[in-house]
């Protein structure tokens, strides 16, 4: 039972595949790699079986208890799940037979698309239309997921857009910076929404997972390659990021940079993540964490960037920094996050190191900053129509 | 009351398209008196008959009526048609965006914008100056039967009654050297234009029966290029369906064509054939529902909207080209404003009721009832192409 319940996802395929025999190699690969972490995390694991609440199935309503203490399949919202990492998260939870996704895409063929090209059971997952572009969006999404009748147990803020090379800013539906409305607002709207079903949900293990960067913490190399984040005092913000009598940046700066917009809307992520570990942890018990999986280059994150980055940035990652992670492996740490037991401390910024070990890593002193990230939360608040 | 009753056969004249202009109240005015006066010299005693019956289905309605989102209330003295609910599917851009805005600027309807994109539609329907209480945008993705499902749903879940569904959507591959799919497995442009309408006309059919305005109308935009009774209908590649023997395998490209009729791919040809399915549904609609349902079934050609997004994937030169050669050499050239006027007439004017027509408009902006080809018309193929459908979309 410790051992069952202790189980970390599959290891990806690099190719799909149906055969039995694949999947079995698999499962032997699977034990041996984790055995160490099973050891260290029975207890815990014990202590937590025995609270399991009563049981349901994703669609169903919950049943009446019987003997078994059998978890349910859990329910993971994940966001941006049609490329890259939210895909190969999607695939590596989808694999392990424990989890429904429910992959919130705007691009819904893509996504259905995306789904089959990595071999997803039609049964694990199911697509729902969301524009983070669009605060309506986002509304029509939370009831359409409501009406949908799962519970929800975890929710994975990991879409992005990144705008390096853009001279000028483009706008959401409801006017503010793409990469800020998008990345930043749109998940707070989303997750502030959300946390309710989270509460109800009878899941042993709930969390809210808010992707985070390196490139957003200046305590670290990649944070001081210019242009550096920084929110100042978040009066461009405060102003509502229209660009036609305003700044369209955080900081109120004149002059607009997406790769400077992008870098913010990251510590807007991790100061989200901690505000909500500050306010809910202790009175809904629900897990509040960041990670930074690594620097997955090949992601369609970059494609506005020109043809010669996207050339060479892949083997400078590998071969000079050595921070490049794989899709696949990405996916299997925030696949960790999700649902491995010993990750469910709350109020972490996760990362990796060269042995794929998860650590928690500091956050820059801006990123930290709780006054800050109470004034972001507030003015947050008011942008969405929160408040 | 006679100008009011008047006002309604004809949707407002659509403006420039500017930010905050005021309309030039005493030109609109003469507008409408002109054509009004058109109108009685024409059909003056065809108008009288009409205005009365119009009065009296006005008359016989008004207990039951409700504004978009609120419950009915109990029935008051007034007299008053509430406003009508239009779902339009593709209204980010063209034809369909043109008629939303030409719908919306009346003030007596509100637009359900079903589109792909929810940025671009926000967006298209700021930059077009619809007011914002006049339009909600919801998703729909035609090319995944899962996502037409889940626009019924939550259409539903807006609490607005339905009472006109205009299947304008379209995609046109006219370069495409090799297919592409729906999510569900289909060739892209049956799979769009036709067979996620179909599923959607079905799911949407039983709310249009249940609306309470005076008159429920079901459109499917067509497309004259897919009547070969016209010289563009004959200009090659020519629309044919054949036995429908690759719909009947699925359209999937795997052990079967991805065309209707079997034969090799052609993006132009899938686009055709796809409008002549549009019209041989609307004309299967009107067959097995309208007696029924009293609700009304149309199609229509607005004309050739060289303009529009729909030739995005052609080459630039034929983008360059086509659209003075319509307007110079075939006259055929109407712009998307006039095109979504003529829509918007489709979708409102009283005069148009009639089931199981093909609209289209002469030189002068006259409506009238136009032929589709003998294929077209063809009812036993109509029924076959229904079944094969039904299956297809799984409602069988």
């Amino acid at each position: 039972m410790a051992l069952q319940a202790a189980l970390l996802p599959s290891t990806l395929s690099s190719v799909p595949k149906k055969c039995s025999i694949a999947v079995a190699a698999k499962d032997t690969a699977f034990l041996s790699v984790s055995q160490k972490k099973v050891q260290a995390a029975s207890l815990s694991v014990r202590t937590r079986v025995a609270t399991t609440a009563p049981v349901a199935t994703p669609g169903s309503s919950t049943a009446a208890k019987d003997g078994k203490k059998t978890v349910r399949q859990g329910v993971v919202v994940i966001t941006g799940a049609s490329s890259g990492l939210g895909l190969a998260a999607a695939k590596a939870l989808a694999e392990t037979g424990k989890w429904h996704v429910v992959m919130a895409c705007r691009d819904f063929l893509k996504a259905a698309k995306a789904a089959k090209g990595a071999g997803m059971a039609d049964g694990s997952y199911t697509i729902m239309h969301l524009d983070l572009a669009s605060l309506d969006s986002v509304r029509q999404f939370v009831d359409s997921f409501r009406r949908a009748g799962m519970p929800l147990d975890s929710l994975v803020c990991n879409a992005a857009i990144y705008r390096p090379t853009a001279r000028t800013p483009t706008f959401t539906a409801d006017g503010y910076e793409m990469s800020v409305g998008v990345n930043h607002l749109g998940h707070f709207l989303l997750a502030r929404l959300l946390l309710d079903d989270m509460q109800k949900s009878d899941y042993p293990s709930r969390r809210l997972i808010i992707l985070g960067s390196i490139t957003g913490n200046t305590n670290t190399l990649a944070g001081n390659i210019p242009p550096k984040a920084g929110l100042g005092d978040l009066r461009g913000l405060a102003a509502g990021l229209r660009g036609q009598n305003g700044s369209a940046m955080i900081d109120g700066s004149e002059s607009f940079d997406g790769a400077k917009a992008y870098k913010d809307s990251k510590i807007c992520n991790m100061l989200t993540m901690q505000e909500l570990h500050r306010r809910y942890h202790e009175e809904t018990g629900i897990t509040f964490a960041s990670l930074y999986p690594g620097c997955i280059a090949t992601t369609g994150l970059f494609r506005e960037h020109i043809p010669l980055f996207r050339l060479l940035f892949p083997p400078f990652q590998k071969f000079v920094t050595k921070g490049f992670v794989s899709e696949a492996e990405s996916g299997k740490r925030l696949a960790q996050v999700v649902s491995d037991p010993s990750l469910t401390k709350s109020g972490v910024y996760w990362s990796w190191n060269k042995d794929s070990a998860s650590f928690e890593n500091q956050l820059s002193q801006e990123a930290s900053d709780p006054e800050k990230a109470k004034k972001l939360w507030e003015i947050s608040e008011k942008l969405v129509g929160l408040a | 009351m006679a100008l009011q009753a008047a006002t309604s056969f004809l949707p407002s004249a659509l403006s420039a398209r500017k930010e905050g202009s005021v309309k030039d109240s005493a030109s609109f005015l003469g507008v409408r008196l002109a054509a009004d006066g058109l109108k009685l010299d024409t059909t003056a005693l065809g108008l009288r008959t009409v205005r009365v019956s119009r009065s009296a289905d006005i008359r016989a309605q008004t207990a039951a009526v409700s504004s978009p989102s609120v419950t009915p209330a109990s029935p008051s003295g007034k007299k008053t048609l509430r406003k009508g609910t239009a779902v339009i599917t593709g209204a980010s851009s063209g034809l369909g965006l043109a008629t939303a805005k030409a719908l919306a600027e009346t003030g007596k309807w509100h637009v359900i914008m079903a589109c792909r994109d929810f940025l671009k539609a926000s967006r298209a329907a700021k930059a077009a100056g619809m007011d914002k209480d006049s339009f909600t945008v919801v998703h729909l993705d035609l090319a995944s039967l899962d996502s037409v499902r889940q626009f019924v749903r939550n259409v539903r879940q807006l609490e607005m009654p339905i009472d006109v569904v205009v299947c304008n959507a379209a995609v046109y591959q006219p370069t495409a050297k090799e297919p592409s799919y729906t999510a569900d497995g289909f060739e892209m442009s049956v799979g769009v234009n036709h067979l996620g309408h179909f599923l959607l006309a079905r799911e949407l059919l039983s709310d249009l029966q249940s609306s309470d305005y005076p008159s429920k109308r079901l459109i499917i935009v067509g497309s004259i290029t897919g009547n070969t009774n016209t010289l563009a209908g004959n200009v090659p590649p020519k629309a044919n369906l054949g036995d429908l023997r690759g719909l009947a395998g699925g359209l999937n490209g795997v052990g079967s064509s991805v065309m209707i009729d079997g034969g090799e791919f052609d993006g132009a040809k899938a686009y055709k054939d796809s409008k002549v399915c549009n019209m041989l549904t609307m004309q299967e609609f009107h067959r097995r529902y309208h007696e029924e349902t009293g609700v009304t079934f149309a199609s229509l050609y607005p004309g050739c909207i060289a303009t529009t997004g729909l030739f995005r994937e052609h080459i630039p030169l034929f983008r360059l080209l086509f659209p003075p050669f319509q307007k110079y050499i075939t006259k055929g050239y109407v712009s998307e404003e006039e095109a979504g006027k003529r829509l918007a007439q489709v979708v409102s004017d009283p005069s148009l009721t009639k089931s199981g027509v093909y609209w289209s408009w002469n030189k002068n902006s006259a409506s009238f009832e136009n032929q589709l080809s003998e294929e077209a018309s063809d009812a036993d193929k109509a029924k076959k192409l229904w079944e094969i459908s039904e299956k297809l979309v799984g409602l069988a």
